[in-house]
């Protein structure tokens, strides 16, 4: 039927042939000399680590509130993967609550607030927060307060006017500008995500979870020297926190993106396998390691990681819980 | 940018290069390489006079949501592209709608219904439209996915079509979204794949859902997805579906929306990628023999760049990073990204949404149709989407997205993308709608890119590409061998070089609900006065020719 010249005439095939198995490199040997990095990270990094100024943030992470982190994964998806969902058991233990710090100091009068949302109580905290702004219209921690019940309702949009209002109002709560950059990322306004999360530094220079979010502004826009360093940095922030593992294995996970965009594979390969190690629930990266791993021709090892994948991503949704019908 | 790397395998049989025209007052304006984006609005009486139905306005169930289909025909063989309009029904009588129309292009935008003349009477509530001559008679056919039996309906000639459907053994009657034409089995005639959506009784239909909160309506999950089918065309006028036979049904049903069929690994054989609603995609490796193979997830292409499923309705196809493989664009749903997957080496993907600059900017976006062209003829390929929500509950407010939405039209700067927002580049692209399906080409033969874009329930708009002057060219194969019934080549790919510089399209089928334009369009640089040719034909066969003048329309016929 084609002509006797057309077979020679084809450009090379591109799917490559199976590798086999000699060439493979265990998945397990490479997490076991990673751990041994991980470790030295953590005693050399983070002496400086300013707890105080972290305590609001971390009463908020205890209650789930804060922001996940990452970019979304499809509208029924949007916690980066395996993330658990925020009033999930998986999730900070409860005696992780501080006090306010200097400068981020919640009024007592709103702790009760605070509390509903921390319960997941979103609509009961949005009447109660409703109501005392009705009284005190300029607080800025109450319009924090109730922006905060949109945000972790991801309805972005709602309450993104409440945090601008909260910046204006109570510009020194460092904890806002966090959130504000959040909502504003997720809404695709990239810039002025990025100067939200620039002021949160100004203010609370220690805090990792900013500087990832600029590296991943930054990997949006091509920067991927700002974003190394965005990554690197949040890791060293919070690797000595054992609260933080979930954050530094999403930093690892993204450094993951970062080299595999400069086709550094191994290097990807290396980080990945720090994000499942620290993390063992972060589907996202089981997902790129898969695909590293197929690419640098390990198929077993990278069909292993595709089981993670796999068993995490629906645990997670499982946890999620799917509309019976909708999306 | 797009430089192409010479192929060493390339047999030198420059033939047959018929300019068909000089086009377009191409000395009324001075060559220009500015990015200008410049769209004038026509619609009505002017150019198409047709609202389109699709149930009722605002939407209550998600048959009503997917809108018409779009489908580019040279029907009548006089070298202009018509076009085919896959229009809906109501759900009280999902069989009697207002019927699809075939519009005449009459030359300078105007386009006259001839659907009565044609003998198609098709009042289904149709969706898809797939383009090819799957008799290898010289004349087009058109394919229509329906809610309810899909119709093939043959181009007789003389402006006539017959519904052939029974005979051909294509009337698959399950709720059919996209489809395309492409010689799967490289036997020289046109196969056929055909995407369904889901298992959906417009007699009984689901109860509600939420969506952030807000109730809404059902599906897709919740309704029980539907295998695709994939018809070998038997050469005789009739098909016969080989989709387990080749491996075409994975373990799970997709909620199929949109395909498109091209060889992504450049070995000769055709390919086939199925855009899912709120799952992953699908890559069906074709290995020969009529033999598929699965590789969405394993290849990189099924998911985002988190594993995360999307749901893909649009898809558009260019050489991204000129490497010389197809990467895949495609648009999916709000509180989500759009994605970009750089084909790798044929093998493996990519998302480098991020590193384009397409990915936060299209959060509160919701996309259908898309493509990547030259609007602006600078040489580098742009992209254009079209967006609305299915829920017309949709605000910022309440969803982070409206229910009617802007397009959203990118500049190709560099290395990256950039969105164009100012006036100039038409109201149209400025102001929000419920758009759908689109389809583009050169519909007045001056030489820039024109789109046709259907509205939910709304107008067939034509917009009208105003670029001033400008360099370019336009490629259209033939094969008329006897051995071949695949006479537009759908497949091929085609490569152009000129000094310091290259260019590479794919003549590939489908789309979201769209039969797209059969030939290839280049954006050129100034100074180009012409071109050297590379055609691999879709079995492979190479064609070289050496010298192609631009600024003309080339129909170009293989040996």
């Amino acid at each position: 039927m084609v002509n006797s010249d057309a077979h020679a005439a084809r450009a090379p095939a591109g799917f490559p042939p199976r590798i086999h198995s000699e060439h493979r490199r265990p998945v397990c040997l490479a997490i076991g000399s990673l751990r041994n990095r991980v470790q030295v990270q953590k005693r050399v990094i983070l002496s400086n680590l300013n707890l105080g100024t972290l305590a609001v943030m971390l009463l908020l992470m205890a209650a789930g509130c804060r922001d996940q982190g990452d970019p979304g994964q499809g509208q029924t998806a949007e916690p980066t993967g395996g993330e658990p969902p925020p009033d999930s058991k998986d999730g900070a233990p409860p005696d992780r609550a501080t006090p306010a710090a200097p400068g981020a100091t919640l009024d007592p009068d709103l702790a009760p607030i605070f509390a509903l949302i921390s319960q997941n109580q979103l609509d009961l905290a949005r009447d109660q927060v409703t109501d005392y702004l009705q009284q005190n219209p300029q607080t800025g921690q109450a319009q924090f307060l109730l922006g905060l019940t949109y945000h972790r309702e991801k309805r972005y949009a709602l309450a993104r006017p409440h945090f601008a209002k909260a910046t204006e109002f109570s510009p020194r709560f460092h904890p806002t500008y966090h959130f504000y950059g959040w909502c504003l990322y997720y809404l695709g306004e990239t810039e002025q995500a990025r100067t939200a999360f620039q002021e949160h530094l100004r203010l609370a220079p220690t805090e990792g979870d900013s500087h990832f979010a600029l590296g991943l502004l930054a990997m949006e826009a091509d920067q991927l020297d700002e974003a190394e360093r965005r990554f690197n940095k949040a890791i060293e922030l919070q690797a000595d926190n054992p609260r933080r593992r979930r954050d530094v294995a999403k930093a690892h996970a993204r450094l993951g993106d970062l080299y595999i965009r400069r086709e550094r594979l191994e290097l990807a390969k290396g980080h990945l396998l720090d994000a499942t190690n620290l993390w063992p629930q972060h589907y996202a990266a089981y997902y790129k390691l898969h695909l590293v791993l197929n690419r640098l021709g390990e198929p077993e090892a990278a069909d292993e990681a595709f089981q993670q994948y796999r068993l995490w991503q629906e645990r997670a949704e499982q946890r999620r819980g799917l509309p019976g019908q909708g999306r | 940018m797009n430089l192409i790397q010479p192929c060493a395998q390339c047999s030198c049989l420059a033939v047959c290069a018929l300019l068909l025209t000089n086009c377009a007052g191409e000395d009324s304006q001075p060559p220009s390489n500015e990015p200008v984006f410049r769209f004038s609005t026509l619609v009505g009486e002017t150019a198409i006079n047709l609202t389109t139905t699709s149930g009722t306005q605002p939407a209550t169930q998600i048959l009503e949501v997917n809108g018409p289909g779009l489908g580019l025909i040279d029907f009548d063989n006089d070298g202009d592209l018509d076009l085919f309009v896959a229009n809906g029904a109501t759900l009280s009588d999902p069989e009697n709608g207002p019927g699809s129309r075939l519009y005449e292009n009459l030359g300078g935008l105007r386009f006259k219904d001839v659907t009565g003349a044609a003998g198609i009477h098709l009042t289904r509530w149709a969706m898809g439209v797939a383009v090819g001559d799957y008799d290898g008679d010289g004349r087009d056919d058109l394919y229509v996915t329906c809610y309810g039996p899909n119709v093939l309906l043959r181009n007789e000639g003389e402006g006539r079509f017959t519904d052939v459907t029974k005979h051909a053994g294509v009337g698959d009657p399950r709720w059919g979204t996209s489809c395309a034409f492409g010689d799967i089995d490289n036997d020289g005639d046109l196969d056929l794949y055909v995407v369904n959506y889901l298992q959906f009784d417009a007699a009984n239909p689901p109860g509600r859902s939420h969506f952030k909160g807000i109730e809404v309506m059902a599906g897709p999950h919740g309704l029980p997805a539907q295998h695709d089918i994939l018809y070998e065309n038997l050469g005789d006028g009739t098909f016969r579906d080989i989709t387990a036979a080749a491996n075409c049904l994975p373990a799970q049903p997709g909620y199929g929306l949109g395909v498109i069929i091209i060889d992504f690994d450049a070995d000769g054989r055709q390919d086939i990628f199925v855009g899912n609603d709120s799952m992953t995609n699908f890559l069906f490796h074709n290995l020969g023999e009529k033999r598929f193979e699965e590789r969405g997830v394993l290849s990189g292409i099924a998911a985002n760049i988190d594993g995360g499923e999307q749901a893909t309705m649009g898809i558009a196809v260019a050489d991204v990073d000129a490497n010389g493989y197809p990467d895949l664009f495609t648009t999916n749903f709000s509180s989500d990204t759009n994605t970009l997957h750089l084909n790798l080496d044929g093998a493996f993907f990519d998302d480098r949404t991020q590193q384009f600059g397409l990915a936060l900017i299209s959060r509160p976006f919701l996309g259908w149709s898309c493509g990547f062209f030259d609007f602006d003829l600078d040489g580098d390929e742009d992209l254009l989407m079209f967006n609305s929500h299915v829920y017309p509950q949709a605000t910022m407010d309440a969803m982070d997205s409206d229910y009617e939405q802007t397009p959203l039209l990118f500049e190709r700067e560099g290395k990256r993308f950039a969105r164009r927002t100012e006036p100039q580049i038409g109201s149209f692209l400025n102001e929000r709608h419920r758009d759908r399906a689109a389809v583009f080409g050169d519909f007045d033969h001056d030489g820039d890119i024109d789109v046709i874009v259907s509205e939910l329930n709304g107008p067939i708009r034509v917009l009208r590409n105003d670029h001033p002057g400008g360099n370019w060219l336009t490629i259209e194969l033939r094969d008329e061998r006897e051995t071949s019934r695949n006479h537009r080549g759908l497949g091929s790919r085609i490569e152009l070089t000129y000094p310091n510089g290259g260019q590479r399209r794919w003549i590939y089928t489908g789309g979201y609900q769209t039969s797209i334009a059969p030939y290839a369009h280049f954006g050129l640089p100034a100074d180009v006065l012409d071109v050297a040719a590379v055609i691999v034909w879709p079995d492979g066969y190479t064609q070289r020719i050496e010298s192609l003048p631009t600024k003309a329309r080339h129909l170009i016929r293989r040996p």
